[in-house]
């Protein structure tokens, strides 16, 4: 295998454990609701999955309880800031740090105990392109499933008329109050779902790539996910291009240390998110934003 | 499409679109419609006119579902009717624009449309919608532009927008708040027109509105509401004098301030201020000021109008001493200032009324006294909040401007009152050069009045006033001069007296004066 694919097939499932986590604070965003719980819907799909998986022995039963665990801490911020009008931030951190204590609690048993990861589903023909064919082709269906989501959740949000009424919620509620929906409920749905899927992406995490669990595994994908969705200027393909950026550099450091190279291994670790920023904070001077309108105070974003 | 099923046979009445019948909505303790009856017909305009405050928008929110009336009844084609929410009223074939406007500046057009419709699929067909917009634009003479970005239209096309999308929800009944407020002369006769054109097709059309010329223009039946009670129902415009409208309105006559006979020309004083080919950039970057000079002159009314947005804040920032041009020089007293110089030129006597109040006057949690004592603490160490009080109170009995208490906070006073407050500060400060922005935006016709008349006095007693107003009427009755701005430019300066409505609505427009 060349070195491109090497890196490939490192860079896509880490990309793709980001991407979710980020399409879901899209969702979540454009509805006008930051979720900086998204971290902590991530560490409770990671574990959750893991357990359920050491439970049942069916990894995709444990897929499906991460999206649970995800969706039960969105309706948990949700239920906070749209219902009870908490601080958007402060009720985000809470969740976080709610689920960090929560995970490494229940999480402690489960500390060591190795599952089979969910198994590559290698696509005929296309598994077979020389390079990177291995690299896309040959993972598992949440890297697929990936693959779609992104065009599904653009389609979704431009050409529907629920992923319309999303974007006005997240523009001006009142707007769409007088038009017969009701922004609270979207809100809260877009929320609960778009931290279903950020359980999701800790799922991809502890049962798609490394098979078990650890405390605080998520490592801050959580708050990159935020930060992606800010820099990508609330769109879905700048989501896709941020998260496989963050990806690409993930495994470019992991061959560098897998290949001997003497440096710090900490700043290693902290060259994918280093990269990540400035790359994006490059790129997010160009174009227009999209930021909602009802989001530009609370990030303090001017136009 | 509006439906057509009112026609009626002849011989027997008609059914009225609407009747309202003792209509009675309460806020707490404050009885906003206390027993409000009118009737409005198919294919009639039906005027609603009040001063602030008599009720006119509760009235009317009542009639689109937004409030619930405590009690009273609403009569649909004959049946009683309750209209539990907006959604309701659309049902129902009632379509309202309001006055702050209900698009989405972020979308495009066709997609505002889309979102009030009820009748939009799951998957949204642009291209269908988008000529659907087009026909029913092309119908009514309502030009749009169904894809662009609401957020880059003018502010007519922006109500224009507004009217498309609640006609495709197809209505026989238009209920219209202040509609002209915002719109240049040539684009309040287009409204006027689509307006009749509804009006033949049926539609009966409730315009709220504080003009009587406009009642005078389109409207066949007045209703006058105050203090939440109808003074006049059902009356046909055309057998009541402008004096009685008036009294039925304020509860009293008013007179009102005659055109002042101005000089034409002041050629030997010096201005106080001059522009001389200044340019301002924006904050996003677009031009708000492109190559302006003026001058501002002592004992002179200089008049500026324009549509929304066409520069009058950069301008009046720039007066301010707030902003740095890009180009062009400033004159303050034949010397050149370099801006920003905030405190040099309030040093020079060059005081403000704020184009928002709210935003601009405003510190939240403050009272009234409190506002006074900031107002003058200019330069002064001490902060004396009694003396304020005091203050105020004199500054009322000067400005007459029936000022609020000191003790108020002024963040939960109406918009109505913390303009009286701002202009009662403003009016009865000594200055060289007033800068006065929409000063009677939103005032009843008795405020409106006397603030007129202190801006008169103000300039008869040697001050310059540059009064900055999108009402025409009011530029024409007190300014010497008239400068009119279109997209940051000057299209032209022309005497008050030799202007008209048509001369300085072209102007607007962007068509330069003829040398």
């Amino acid at each position: 295998m060349n070195i491109v694919g090497e890196v490939l097939t490192t860079a896509i499932p880490g990309s793709v454990a980001l991407l979710y986590p980020s399409l879901g604070e899209l969702i979540s965003e454009r509805s006008g609701v930051t979720n900086l719980g998204t971290e902590g819907a991530m560490l409770a799909g990671a574990l959750s999955g893991v357990a359920v998986t050491i439970a049942t022995g069916n990894p995709w039963l444990g897929v499906l309880a991460s999206l649970v665990a995800g969706a039960a801490c969105g309706a948990l911020h949700a239920g906070a800031v749209v219902w009870r009008r908490a601080n958007q931030l402060a009720s985000g951190l809470v969740v976080w740090f709610l689920a960090l204590g929560v995970t490494s609690v229940l999480g402690s048993p489960l500390n060591g105990q190795v599952i089979d990861p969910l198994p590559a589903v290698r696509i005929p023909g296309l598994a077979d392109i020389p390079g990177v064919g291995p690299a896309l082709f040959d993972q598992n269906p949440l890297v697929y499933l990936a693959y779609v989501a992104v065009p599904a959740l653009w389609f979704f949000i431009t050409y529907t008329r629920p992923g319309l009424t999303l974007r006005a919620t997240g523009e001006r509620p009142a707007v769409v109050f007088a038009s017969g929906s009701h922004p609270s409920v979207i809100r809260f749905a877009a929320v609960t779902v778009g931290s279903a899927l950020a359980g999701l992406g800790g799922a991809q995490l502890s049962i798609g790539i490394v098979g078990n669990w650890s405390d605080d595994m998520t490592n801050g994908y959580g708050f990159v996910a935020v930060a992606v969705v800010i820099f990508a200027r609330w769109s879905p393909i700048g989501v896709l291009i941020g998260s496989y950026l963050f990806g690409a550099a993930l495994a470019v450091s992991s061959v560098v240390q897998a290949n001997g190279i003497a440096v710090n291994q900490y700043l290693l670790d902290a060259l994918p998110y280093a990269i990540t920023i400035v790359v994006l904070v490059i790129v997010s001077g160009f174009g227009r934003s999209n930021a909602p309108e009802s989001q530009r105070d609370a990030l303090s974003e001017t136009q | 499409m509006p439906d057509q099923h009112h026609r009626t046979t002849t011989g027997s009445p008609p059914t009225p679109t609407l009747e309202v019948r003792e209509l009675v909505k309460t806020f707490g303790t404050v009885r906003a419609n206390d027993g409000i009856s009118f009737t409005i017909m198919p294919g009639e305009v039906h005027a609603l006119l009040g001063e602030n405050g008599a009720g006119k928008s509760t009235l009317v929110k009542s009639l689109y579902g937004v409030h619930q009336p405590d009690s009273g009844q609403i009569l649909r084609n004959g049946e009683p009717v309750t209209i539990h929410s907006p959604a309701t009223a659309r049902e129902l074939g009632i379509g309202m624009v309001f006055q702050d406007m209900r698009l989405i500046p972020a979308l495009t057009v066709w997609e505002n449309v889309a979102l009030h419709l009820s009748d939009t699929p799951f998957a949204l067909r642009p291209r269908a919608l988008r000529a659907r917009i087009t026909e029913t634009s092309e119908r009514y003479g309502l030009a749009t532009h169904p894809g662009r970005k609401v957020e880059h239209l003018s502010i007519g096309e922006w109500q224009r927008v507004e009217l498309v999308k609640v006609l495709l929800g197809g209505l026989d009944m238009l209920i219209l708040d202040e509609p002209t407020s915002v719109l240049t002369p040539q684009e309040v006769s287009g409204l006027f027109d689509m307006v009749a054109r509804l009006k033949s097709e049926g539609v009966a059309i409730v315009i709220i509105t504080h003009k009587l010329r406009e009642v005078r223009q389109i409207a066949d039946k007045v209703t006058v509401l105050r203090g939440g009670r109808t003074i006049l129902s059902d009356a046909p415009p055309a057998t009541l004098s402008d004096d009685e409208l008036i009294t039925a309105m304020v509860g009293e006559p008013v007179a009102i301030l005659e055109k002042r006979s101005t000089s034409a020309e002041h050629a030997t004083a010096e201005p106080i201020i001059g522009l001389s080919g200044v340019s301002v950039r924006r904050v996003d970057g677009d031009w708000g000021l492109r190559e302006v000079s003026l001058e501002v002159l002592p004992g002179q009314i200089l008049g500026v109008a324009g549509v929304a947005g066409s520069g009058q804040d950069e301008l009046s920032e720039t007066l301010l001493g707030l902003r740095q041009p890009h180009s062009g020089t400033v004159m303050l007293d034949g010397a050149i200032v370099e801006l920003p110089a905030v405190a040099r030129m309030r040093k020079a006597g060059v005081i403000a009324v704020a184009p928002d109040p709210i935003r601009q006057f405003v510190v939240p949690g403050m009272s009234a006294a409190q506002h006074a004592a900031l107002w003058n603490a200019a330069g002064s160490y001490s902060f004396d909040t009694r003396k304020a009080d005091a203050d105020l109170a004199r500054r009322d009995a000067a400005g007459q401007l029936r000022v609020v208490a000191g003790s108020r906070r002024m963040d939960r006073l109406s918009g109505g009152n913390v303009q009286r407050a701002l202009l009662t500060l403003a009016l009865t400060s000594p200055c060289r050069v007033l800068v006065a922005s929409y000063p009677t935006r939103g005032l009843d016709i008795l405020t409106t009045e006397r603030t007129r008349t202190l801006l008169k006095e103000l300039c008869e007693a040697g001050s310059a006033v540059v009064l900055i107003s999108e009402d025409l009427d009011e530029l024409l009755t007190l300014s010497d001069r008239i400068a009119v701005l279109a997209g940051g430019r000057l299209t032209g300066i022309v005497p008050a007296a030799a202007a008209d409505r048509r001369s300085i609505g072209e102007l607007m427009t962007g068509k330069e004066a003829a040398a």
